[in-house]
């Protein structure tokens, strides 16, 4: 082996049931490189962790962790990983300064290194000031720092978070997505899954985009990007939602892809990127998006066919090419819905 | 030791849950209390003299009848039984001014007014006239409880009066007023037996005989009566409501997280184990050193109270772990517990009274976690020594090693 795989994922599968839930998942994260999965909800995220981290038994294939088997040698592997679960799983009667010291203890550190550990941990995750305040008491972007420092204590070579900035403040954000980086420059290594994109290309070396149990594409943030080839992702407002255009615009010559904007209650992040920190901003529901081959020739065609819909736009946005306009491109959906 | 900092993150969450530290500890000894200040009243009253009961029996009895089969002579009958005689004492007398009188004298504390014709109007259906209580205003305790005897005999009538009703048609009339009697004897004697009886009453333990002993507190060997009662109902809810926190960690994400890190599923469940075990003995501790220190109990040799505390934590726990491995979720939990160990808890205190119960009953009993405690500890507060709860202890901890063992497997099995 060249370089050691600090996560390798051959032919995974889990089923619940009927419902495939991973299909057939490949992947590989180098040591020392952020992996990002990029994947709408319901995408399989969340179950490949668990079958990752050794909560769920894989219905085929097998996954390792630091060359561990996470079915036949599953201690050893969780030794080398630490968790960040999706949603909080913290005790909220104690401090976090209890928890903290409480799940170290958990991955078996004593004493004085657990004491010193977790001071790092609190400087880290930005929480020495209120450390001793109980964890039901915090909001709800400081509970997440905390569900990721419990993570963070025993060094472990590899890091999964799950969506670990679902639902909080833009400081927090910025905080779990800085302390990523600096994670990252340490030497561990991160699988990091997320459904926002922008996330994704800050932090990400490599990303594999997963849709309904399936990777779809994997590969540099620049490589994704280059499978649009030529073609620019429009954002188009509408006054009403005139479902027979969208069909209309499906058949304009030099479209390839068309899909709604739905309103989402989703958190999206905003334009200019994560590091302004910027707020989720909410899409109008009207809002159509499509992939164009050369906006300037086809978009006047589309403004045809929405007259003969009797149709009014409202406003146009020709957007940058980005990793929500090759998931378009890939599925024929926007990633946000 | 990861099992024991498993434990102590779990007492220590029990510390901060007001819930379970209600139930636990102040629910207890907040009944406790309650029942304490009315008794130190009685005391007060009831220690230098037994309750004297004035009683005016104007019934005749039916033709051809003796005496005590008339409801005027079951009453005096009640009041004047071996079972209350520590604390009743009656005197008979001529008519209602002279029970007036007495009372005015304070020669009685409270008089039982039964009119003439009484069971003649009982049989003949007619409105009877009821039984008066006269009783002195002073005292509270006494003429309450002799108030509470009389109406629950009369109770008991009525609903014989009723069956009298019914039969009346299919039998004849002599032989009915035979039955009815045996009837309100019997009824009589249950009430006795539920409520007045030497164990189970409270009162009766009041024993304002025995001067030689001075050193008994007989407030304080009431308070023990009741409270051995609370001690075992409350462990018993203790034990299972604790065990809910298994759920909740399922349910809240940690339990998993537990599961990720390099820790074996045995000894995170071992941790809840003992944490279950710890919390159910330190709240016996709490309730033994409150009712020592805030009601006076005297609870007895040390070892034996060790002995029944030990088997009351093994069933506790026991039990606690088995009701919450048979259920999924916290919201399911409530609810089966609310249940279950109510009913428990009513068989459990059934069974310590002293009535006479088919034998299926009796076996049954066996198996109730609330009875076998509370015998155990009524034999340690009544100065039984070791050799004497030892058996009994044994079997009620080997009971709770059972159901331990079958809600560990359980537990086991859902999460493996
Ligand atoms: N415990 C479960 N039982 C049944 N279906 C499940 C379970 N967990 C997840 N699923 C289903 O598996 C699919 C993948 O879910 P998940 O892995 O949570 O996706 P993601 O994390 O990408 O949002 C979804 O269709 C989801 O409904
Ligand atoms: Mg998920």
């Amino acid at each position: 082996m060249a370089t050691e795989r600090a996560i390798q994922v051959s032919e995974l599968y889990r089923t619940y049931g009927d419902l495939i839930a991973v299909g057939g998942v490949s992947l590989a994260a180098e040591a020392g490189e952020v992996l990002a999965l990029l994947g709408p909800n319901g995408a399989g995220k969340s179950t490949l962790i668990s079958v990752l981290s050794g909560l769920l038994a894989p219905t085929g294939g097998d996954a390792s962790i630091m060359g561990h088997s996470v079915t036949r040698d599953a201690a050893a592997a969780r030794a080398c990983l630490g968790v960040v679960p999706q949603d909080i799983a913290l005790y909220p009667d104690l401090s976090a300064r209890e928890n903290l010291v409480f799940w170290g203890k958990m991955y078996g550190l004593r004493g004085r290194p657990l004491h010193a550990r977790v001071d790092e941990v609190l400087e880290l995750i930005g929480l020495t000031d209120r450390q001793r305040d109980r964890v039901s008491r915090y909001s709800g972007g400081m509970k997440r720092r905390v569900n990721i420092g419990v993570a963070l204590l025993h060094h472990p070579p590899v890091v999964i978070m799950d969506e670990p900035t679902v639902g909080i403040d833009p400081q927090s954000r910025r905080r779990i997505l800085d302390s990523v980086r600096q994670l990252n420059a340490a030497g561990m290594t991160v699988l990091y899954t997320t459904h926002y994109m922008e996330e994704a290309a800050e932090l990400a070396d490599h990303i594999a985009i997963m849709d309904r149990g399936l990777v779809i594409a994997y590969g540099t943030h620049d490589e994704l990007i280059r499978m649009l080839g030529s073609q620019t992702r429009v954002d188009l407002s509408l006054d009403a939602p005139h479902e027979d255009l969208l069909d209309a615009w499906r058949a304009v010559e030099g479209v390839s892809q068309v899909d709604r904007l739905g309103a989402n209650e989703d958190a999206q992040p905003g334009e200019q990127g994560v590091d302004d920190g910027a707020f989720p901003v909410q899409t109008g529901a009207n809002t159509v998006t499509a992939l164009v081959d050369d906006s300037n020739r086809v978009l006047p065609r589309l403004f045809e066919a929405a007259s003969a819909a009797g149709a009014r736009i409202t406003s146009v946005d020709i957007r940058e090419p980005n990793l929500e306009a090759v998931f378009l491109y890939l599925t024929g959906r926007a990633l946000r819905d | 030791m990861k099992i024991l900092d498993l434990a102590v993150k779990d007492l220590k969450r029990a510390t901060r849950n007001l819930f379970l530290l209600g139930m636990a500890v102040a629910a207890p000894l907040l009944i406790c209390t309650l029942m304490y200040f009315p008794l130190r009243r009685q005391q007060v009253e009831a220690v230098p003299a037994p309750v004297n009961v004035g009683v005016v029996n104007e019934d005749v009895p039916p033709s051809g009848a003796a005496p005590d089969e008339s409801l005027g002579g079951a009453v005096e009958a009640m009041l004047d039984g071996d079972e209350v005689r520590s604390w009743i004492s009656v005197t008979r007398l001529a008519s209602p001014e002279a029970a007036e009188a007495a009372l005015e004298a304070k020669r009685i504390g409270v008089a039982v007014l039964i009119p003439a014709g009484f069971t003649a109007d009982f049989l003949g259906s007619q409105p009877s006239e009821p039984v008066t209580i006269l009783r002195d205003p002073t005292l509270i305790v006494g003429p309450e409880a002799v108030r509470d005897m009389v109406r629950s005999l009369l109770d008991g009538v009525i609903s014989g009066r009723v069956a009298h009703e019914t039969l009346s048609a299919y039998i004849p009339s002599a032989r009915l007023s035979e039955v009815v009697a045996r009837y309100v004897g019997w009824y009589a004697e249950l009430q006795r037996g539920l409520a007045y009886g030497s164990q189970t009453s409270a009162l009766v333990v009041a024993q304002p005989g025995a001067p030689g002993n001075g050193s008994v507190e007989p407030v304080g060997t009431m308070m023990s009566v009741m409270m051995v009662g609370q001690i075992a109902f409350f462990a018993i809810h203790t034990g299972a409501y604790f065990m809910i926190s298994l759920l909740q960690e399922d349910e809240q994400g940690t339990l998993a997280r537990l599961f990720t890190t390099p820790t074996s599923r045995t000894v995170i469940l071992g941790g809840k184990f003992i944490a279950v075990t710890l919390t159910v003995l330190l709240q016996g501790l709490v309730l033994l050193a409150a009712g020592r220190l805030l009601f006076g109990v005297d609870w007895g040799q040390p070892l034996p109270v060790a002995i029944a505390l030990a088997s009351q934590v093994i069933v506790a726990s026991g039990l606690g772990v088995l009701l919450i491995s048979l259920v999924r979720t916290t919201a399911q939990a409530g609810v089966v517990l609310g249940g279950v160990l109510t009913a428990l808890g009513m068989l459990g205190g059934l069974f310590t009274a002293n009535l006479t119960m088919p034998a299926g009953f009796r076996a049954l009993a066996q198996f109730i976690p609330q009875g076998r405690v509370i015998a155990l500890w009524r034999a340690v507060i009544s100065g039984a020594a070791t050799g004497e709860v030892i058996g009994q202890a044994l079997v009620t901890a080997a009971l709770g090693a059972v159901l331990f063992a079958a809600g560990a497997v359980i537990f086991r099995r859902r999460y493996s």
